[in-house]
């Protein structure tokens, strides 16, 4: 049976690349930056188109049209402190990325599931009915309509104004410290203008009876759910499903206590002229100690575009001891 | 050693081989050799007839017995629901894909696509045994004979009734990558008819294989296809065609088609196996626990609604106990439902074809419903060869001491003919369809809405055809939009 239509013209997408960088240093050396520009276009890019179901297949790879990446990205490190037995140096790294579709060849959009490629917008950018709350009336939803708003979802269109789930900022924070043979490392990284589904939200708040029956619901519902005529509510009456719209798009920003180290470096211990151990280490080590964000879900950290049940980072202990003889 | 080292030697040299030889270009247009296109796929008769069967694999009508079972007053939601947005009648361009699979347009379009490319490459395909020449003929009647049945079914779901000048949907006749409009009905219909007609006289004129199409297929179809549009003599002549054919069952015989142990009243199915079972629609399979004993399914989706399940004479109809059952097993375990679907139980609980049945696409029992309303719309309800004498042989099978009724009006015979659709037809696919054709509401009983907004959808109303997906819309700027809908 025909699985896919083909495309005989289909060719390797191009790249081209314009890379800066600069590398400084000052103050005998203590203050270290280093800084890259860079403007990357794709041509030909490949894109699943979506067919038609006239057409009897679901998609064909094409290229079709340009995309363009800008971007800096910095590096900035300072040795606070510089002895012999004492240093300190706190760095900062940042890239910006700024996506844009520049032309899409034949048309001027494509959709994927729940995002849309479309001319002039970031890759990635949501597409989703957009949910205004609750008709305080009937607890029905309310949606936008190119004309105003509407009860059902039927009616309701679909937009592209929430922000892409590809953040534009990226970044990390370290600071690595030593004293004699202890040292502490540290890492934070955060990331910032990215938006994400919380479809596991949307499945327990969704407050149906389907849902209710399969999945287990937030107590985010209590006081919050439609009941009566004039309740100003969150989420509709459970007889009207709100549906998957932009009432689940959340800011997906975090700043992440990513790692922390520390630990002694013990020196050689020698006996009768002897190494008998040459060094050892004692050391502790902690992953994802903490997070600050304002998604409400489990982790924001992912490249999707719909969080559902996903597993988070893990946060780990590690402590150890090192021996080399 | 020597030896080692000549080998090591060669072994070095032979990516610098490999490098030398292979310009990047050409490595970009080496040609895929496991692509195999239309030429070399159809190139025989025979290659076209398997390319056929998998037309026949993609034409699925499971979907209008869960549409029709679901959307309307013959379902009500068992022990697990999560399906409110259709049940309930809320369901959008988007979830209407989404949420629950009803996106008939990409499983017949897909089918059409096959028969398409079938019909294409058939004329120059090579013959390798004399009777390849006669199988010519018969593929491109069922060819044919597919692409009028799957266009037709997309007007089911997609347009509303039959009106010469409002939207059909696009109708493909060649295998193409470009987004079609959708055309009006009327040229939609003639478009269907002459598909049909043309595969008629080049089908099989038996009933030796019932899920190939055959002559009778085509009848039964005719009649159906008359019927949704008003064409009322066409609807009688070929259903009298499939009825002096294909006589009703008797009662004896009657349970034995459901459970697939007789072919009687069919001159089409679809074959199905343990790959796809659609009695799992309704409830899950029975399974055996250590001790030997039944237990019952851990879920139980949908079961039938209490208007339907008392509508029949339970002791005398013999459809009552071949479509439904109220399960003593079911009981054991508190908060099951009981009363459930037994139409699609297969060879029974806890063996290995449960839930395993054949879709009885096209059959005797619903060419007398429609020769009946036929015969009612054309004013003969009473008397010989009239909508009461067809209801009446109906009944007359189905019901152990059955009385024959005197019909009094065109009115009261299509009133009783609908009555009649929903107990002869249930989960068969008809019922929400039905409702549409004839402009009424579908009205459930309080016991069988799951909520208030659950229980009556009104005539006419605008969710009675569904949505064009949104993933359509999106791929296809050219195709128009139900009303009542936005993208």
């Amino acid at each position: 049976m025909p699985s896919t239509p083909g495309n005989a013209n289909l060719k390797i997408e191009k790249v081209e690349k314009l890379n800066i960088g600069v590398d400084v240093a000052a103050i005998d050396n203590r203050v270290r930056l280093s800084v890259d520009a860079y403007q990357e276009k794709t041509k030909d890019l490949f894109v699943s188109q979506p067919l038609s179901a006239t057409t009897g297949f679901g998609s064909l790879a094409i290229n079709a049209g340009q995309m363009s990446n800008k971007g800096l990205e910095f590096d900035l490190k300072v040795d606070v402190l510089r002895q012999n037995k004492f240093n300190v140096t706190v760095g900062m790294n940042h890239a910006i990325n700024v996506n844009n579709i520049d032309d899409l060849g034949l048309v001027n959009e494509y959709f994927l599931g729940t995002f849309v490629i479309r001319k002039g917008l970031p890759y990635g950018s949501h597409y989703n009915p957009e949910y205004l709350g609750v008709d305080p009336a009937n607890g029905r939803p309310i949606y936008r309509t190119n004309t105003g708003t509407t009860n059902d979802i039927a009616q309701a269109g679909s937009y592209a104004d929430y922000g892409t789930y590809l953040p534009k900022h990226v970044g990390g924070l370290t600071l690595d410290v030593n004293y004699k043979g202890f040292y502490v490392n540290a890492l934070f990284s955060y990331q910032f203008d990215v938006v994400r589904s919380n479809n596991t939200r949307n499945w327990t708040t969704d407050g149906t009876t389907g849902y209710v029956s399969a999945v287990n619901q937030s107590r985010e519902l209590i006081g919050n759910i439609w009941t009566q005529p004039g309740d100003q509510a969150r989420f509709p009456s459970p007889r009207y499903a709100k549906g998957f719209t932009s009432s689940d798009l959340e800011d997906a920003k975090f700043l992440r206590f990513r790692s922390l180290d520390f630990g002694y470096m013990i020196p050689e211990i020698r006996a009768n002229g002897k190494a008998i151990i040459k060094n050892a280490r004692v050391y502790a080590n902690f992953q994802n100690l903490a997070i600050w964000s304002p998604w409400t879900g489990v982790d924001p950290e992912d490249n999707n575009n719909i969080s559902l049940v996903e597993y988070p980072n893990p946060k780990m202990v590690v402590f150890g001891v090192d021996f080399k003889f | 050693m020597i030896n080692m080292k000549k080998y090591i030697i060669w072994i070095l040299m032979l990516p610098i081989l490999a490098i030398s030889s292979i310009s990047c270009k050409k490595l970009v247009e080496i040609k895929e050799t496991d692509f195999i296109g239309g030429d070399l796929a159809l190139r025989t008769v025979k290659n076209n007839e398997s390319l056929l069967i998998g037309a026949y694999a993609g034409f699925q009508t499971e979907m209008s017995i869960r549409l029709n079972g679901t959307f309307s007053d013959e379902l009500k939601p068992g022990d697990f629901y999560a399906s409110q947005s259709t049940h309930e009648w809320q369901f959008g361009v988007a979830d209407i894909g989404i949420r629950d699979n009803y996106t008939a347009i990409t499983s017949y379009y897909a089918v059409i696509d096959r028969v398409n490319r079938v019909l294409q490459a058939l004329p120059n395909a090579v013959v390798e045994v004399p009777t390849d020449n006669a199988l010519r003929e018969k593929v491109r009647g069922e060819a044919l004979f597919l692409r009028a049945f799957a266009h037709f079914e997309l007007f089911r779901y997609y347009s509303k009734n039959y009106a010469p000048n409002e939207l059909g949907m696009f109708y493909a006749e060649v295998p193409s990558l470009t987004p079609q409009a959708r055309i009006p009905m009327g040229e939609y219909f003639t478009k269907i008819l002459a598909d049909l007609n043309t595969a008629k006289p080049l089908l099989a004129n038996d009933l030796t294989d019932v899920f190939r199409a055959n002559r009778l297929a085509a009848t039964g179809l005719h009649a159906r296809i008359a019927l949704y549009m008003g064409n009322w003599n066409d609807a009688e002549t070929y259903s009298t065609e499939f009825i002096n054919a294909i006589p009703l069952a008797t009662r004896a015989e009657f349970p034995g088609i459901w459970t697939d142990a007789n072919r009687r009243e069919s001159a089409f199915k679809l074959n199905r196996t343990t790959g796809s079972r659609i009695g799992s629609f309704f409830r899950g399979l029975f399974t055996k626990n250590t001790a030997g004993a039944t237990v019952p399914p851990a879920s139980i989706s949908w079961v039938p609604s209490s208007k339907l399940w008392n509508a029949y004479d339970k002791v005398n109809d013999i459809r009552f106990s071949s479509y439904l059952i109220d399960e003593p097993i079911l009981a054991t375990v508190a908060g099951k439902p009981t009363k459930i679907v037994a139409k699609y139980a297969g060879t029974g609980y806890t063996t290995v074809n449960e839930n395993v049945a054949d879709i009885k696409v096209l059959r005797t029992g619903e060419m007398y419903l429609i020769r009946a309303e036929a015969r009612a719309e054309k004013n003969a309800f009473t008397g010989a060869n009239s909508a009461e004498s067809d209801l009446n042989a109906l009944r007359a099978a189905r019901i152990t001491g059955y009385v024959n009724v005197t019909l009094t009006s065109k009115e009261n015979a299509i009133t009783q003919i609908l009555g009649e659709r929903f107990k002869e037809l249930a989960f068969e696919g008809h019922r929400f369809w039905d409702l549409k054709r004839r402009g009424l509401p579908v009205e459930r009983l309080d016991e069988d809405s799951p909520s208030a907004l659950g229980k009556t959808l009104p005539a006419n109303n605008f969710r009675f055809v569904l949505p064009i997906p949104q993933s359509e819309t999106n791929a296809n700027p050219n195709i128009q939009q139900n009303e009542g809908y936005t993208n």
